[in-house]
């Protein structure tokens, strides 16, 4: 097992992210998510892996949900993306939401929408409610707290989901965990997205780098 | 009576981004008082910080490993050395380096044997191996063999080592990498920001320096005495002084300054405000100036000391000497009783000095004033996190505006030229470290560039924005063209914080990256900048500094141009 820093967590969150073609801005927002989860206690490793080979190499600007009305999401053949999703509502600091709720039909991993709302309910100091299966989120400006499904905030499949205003309290209760065990082979799926952002060193770049072109002998 | 800055005057004092974040004035910066070594020893020395080497075990050729403790009011640290004997064909300061001389790594607190033994497995690995949440930094370092066996021979034959060549080398070992904050399972930055001892910006990084050059020190000494025996001396204090620890620089750190603009931010903006305040001030006081024409005098001395290969280098440090005798002479006749005097020099240093000089007056002039500006030091760190998040209410139409009114210098390139983007920045798989490439001679280029072609890309986003509704918010835009999502962050991190963006097309066939790695070096406090290629440079840290056990004693403050003799 590799123990990670949250902050060394999200690097290497954000470059397999990039490396799994997301643009450099929403592979940040990838890892932002990532982090923020674990940081919460939410194991989240292994589904934004499935996260990641689900959308690798797809066009992004595919991946966003298009709005048939103002809280309609249209269906579509891809499943939508939830960093995309949550980014979008993120930055229209709560312009999108209301009591009605705004419905998606056909979502990837929805948890890793939470980090998002929680930013939003800051902005509005609200609370959000969030439905996908059986399980029911409060979010609020200091977290969140499942109402329903203790066991299955971690949601690696696609699902429709409803996201609303709510006049009632969320009460968290995560642990700070700064620290992230990674097992060898999450660890080693991740480096495979990372190492494809790599390019080998020219002789020319070996030559004029640090220690090149030199004896090391002062 | 402390002075008191007018705060309207100095907003009019400030120089503007457009100034200050250009290249060739970044790569002409200097240490200051401000600079993290300058005021890591300033608090050390303040709060009576006690040292201790509570773990010396190391053989007769120095091989082994220390401990060297340094305790504030709050906790101790420690850093731990680990002493090895290396093949000399596998002494490189290439990042491709798997051994060196010697190996380091910060420990939050004392550490027991247990950690001594799990670190021994990690810490001469490097990059290949993994540390703990109770360790803070990690770093490596090689001797300079000439220096060092000379010292040994001289000190085992009861000798002092020549100055001469002390001088010219300047330090016994030279790091080749001090990696901090969550790197290799390093604990992370944010377990140090409730601290103040090394709140501000790298002085864990920095205190782990500092320690360094005290084990060098003893290292050298050990060795000699085990060669010697009775016959062996240890160094002279006043020549002990004049050690550094040397450090060579890549492009590892280059991308740093372009990916942490907040801070950038902050560290630029501390030194404008000082020097706007220093310049606001309306009549001078004797004891300022008497420092002031003290640390010039200092700075002139050390320059003509200041050893470097490089031509382009060389040719700098000429001019700098003829401006340093300009001024000199210009301020023999100053007139120190006119109205707002500082601000006079200052603009006189503007109009007749070359950049190097203009920005080591820039330094001088902060100097004396410490009760002015050193308060800055605390508005040095940054909460980037805070800045994270983008704004998609903003209008199509602002951000047009701020493009155009920021960033005239990237609408003003015409990024199809060769010359303009002839360089690519990315990460080798070598040691997945930045590295700079040639766009139309390496292949792969365009795939996976990291994002520091800023210019490149406000120019672009600023095209993709034509034909868009002035009133329309970004948020919409950025759902369709999520590949904008980077530079439209910075652009709202920019428009808060000005002096974190570099002013110059960081992909031009013209770019030289020393000049990033010597400005954010200068904050560090390193002298000695001696470029060895436009992309690495040598420098020297904490040389004339007092070491641990004589910090105490040391009243000077401004140690960095100055080696005045121990005991006087």
């Amino acid at each position: 097992m590799n123990n990670y820093s949250n902050k060394e967590l999200r690097a290497l969150a954000v470059r397999s992210a990039r490396g799994a073609y997301m643009p450099w801005g929403l592979a940040e927002e990838a890892g932002a998510s990532l982090a923020w989860l674990e940081r919460h206690g939410v194991s989240t490793v292994s589904s934004y892996i499935a996260l990641l080979q689900e959308f690798d190499g797809k066009d992004p600007a595919t991946l966003g949900p298009s709005f048939s009305n103002t809280q309609e999401v249209a269906d579509r053949s891809l499943p939508i993306c939830p960093i995309l999703t949550g980014a979008y509502l993120s930055d229209k600091r709560g312009g999108k939401l209301a009591q009605e709720p705004l419905v998606f039909p056909a979502m990837m991993m929805p948890h890793l929408l939470l980090p998002f709302l929680v930013w939003v309910a800051q902005d509005l100091s609200r609370t959000i409610c969030v439905k996908w299966s059986e399980t029911t989120v409060l979010v609020g400006p200091e977290g969140f707290e499942i109402i329903e499904g203790q066991a299955g905030l971690v949601c690696d499949s696609k699902q429709s989901v409803e996201i609303a205003l709510n006049d009632g309290n969320a009460t968290p209760n995560h642990q700070y965990c700064p620290r992230t065990q990674v097992s060898d082979a999450h660890r080693n799926q991740l480096e495979g997205f990372v190492v494809r952002t790599y390019l080998p060193e020219s002789e020319h770049s070996q030559k004029s780098g640090a220690g090149g072109g030199s004896v090391d002998d002062d | 009576m402390k002075i008191q800055p007018n705060n309207t005057q100095i907003e009019t004092l400030m120089r503007p981004p457009e100034q200050v974040m250009r290249l060739n004035r970044m790569g002409s910066l200097h240490q200051s008082r401000l600079s993290f070594m300058r005021s890591l020893l300033r608090l050390m020395k303040r709060e009576n910080w006690v040292f201790s080497r509570p773990v010396w075990r190391m053989n007769d050729f120095g091989m082994g490993v220390a401990v060297y403790q340094a305790t504030g009011p709050a906790r101790s640290y420690s850093l731990i050395c680990f002493s090895h004997e290396i093949d000399p064909a596998k002494r490189t300061d290439r990042s491709i380096a798997t051994e060196w001389d010697a190996t380091f790594t910060m420990f939050d607190g004392i550490p027991t044997d247990d950690d001594l033994e799990r670190l021994k497995l990690n810490v001469p690995k490097q990059e290949a191996g993994r540390v703990s949440e109770s360790e803070l930094s990690i770093s490596r370092a090689n001797k300079s063999v000439r220096l060092f066996e000379h010292v040994v021979e001289r000190l085992a034959a009861g000798q002092q080592p020549d100055v001469k060549q002390i001088e010219d080398i300047g330090y016994l070992m030279r790091t080749t990498a001090v990696y901090g904050s969550g790197k290799f399972g390093a604990a992370s930055r944010d377990k140090l920001k409730s601290r103040p001892e090394v709140s501000r910006p790298f002085h864990m990084e920095m205190m782990s320096v500092y320690l360094t050059r005290a084990f060098t020190a003893d290292l050298v000494e050990h060795i000699a005495a085990k060669r010697g025996g009775e016959t062996a001396t240890t160094i002279d204090a006043n020549i002990r002084r004049r050690l550094g620890v040397g450090n060579s620089t890549g492009l590892g750190m280059a991308p740093f300054l372009v990916n942490h603009p907040t801070l950038t931010h902050n560290w630029i903006n501390a030194r404008e405000t000082a020097l706007a305040r220093v310049r606001s001030i309306t009549a001078a006081e004797q004891s300022t100036i008497t420092s002031f024409l003290e640390g010039i005098s200092d700075a002139t001395e050390s320059i003509g000391n200041w050893k470097t290969t490089d031509d382009v280098q060389t040719a700098r440090i000429g001019e700098l000497i003829q401006d340093m005798g300009k001024l000199n002479e210009y301020i023999g006749a100053f007139d120190f009783s006119q109205s707002s005097p500082w601000d006079a020099l200052y603009r006189w240093g503007e109009d007749n000095l070359e950049l190097e000089a203009q920005e080591l007056l820039v330094s001088s002039l902060i100097e004396p004033f410490g009760d002015l500006v050193d308060d800055l030091l605390d508005t040095m760190s940054a909460d980037e996190e805070a800045e994270f998040r983008i704004d998609g209410t903003m209008s199509v139409g602002d951000f047009r505006k701020m493009i155009e009114t920021r960033y005239g210098w990237a609408l003003a390139t015409d990024f199809q030229t060769r010359d303009n983007c002839a360089r690519f920045w990315y990460v080798s798989s070598n040691k997945a470290e930045p590295r700079l490439g040639e766009r139309f001679e390496e292949e792969d280029s365009e795939q996976f560039e990291e994002p520091l072609d800023v210019g490149r890309d406000v120019s672009n986003f600023y095209e993709a924005l034509a034909g868009k509704s002035s009133a329309d918010n970004i948020a919409e835009f950025l759902m369709e063209n999520p590949h904008y999502r980077k530079i439209v962050r910075r652009l709202q991190v920019i428009s808060r914080f000005p002096y974190g963006e570099i002013c110059d097309n960081l992909i031009s066939s013209a770019v030289r990256p020393i000049d990033m790695l010597r400005c954010k070096l200068s904050f560090f406090g390193a002298v000695d900048f001696d470029p060895r290629s436009d992309r690495w440079v040598r420098i020297t840290m904490f040389k004339n500094a007092p070491f641990p056990h004589e910090l105490d004693g040391d009243s000077r403050d401004n140690w960095a141009y100055s080696s005045v003799k121990v005991g006087q």
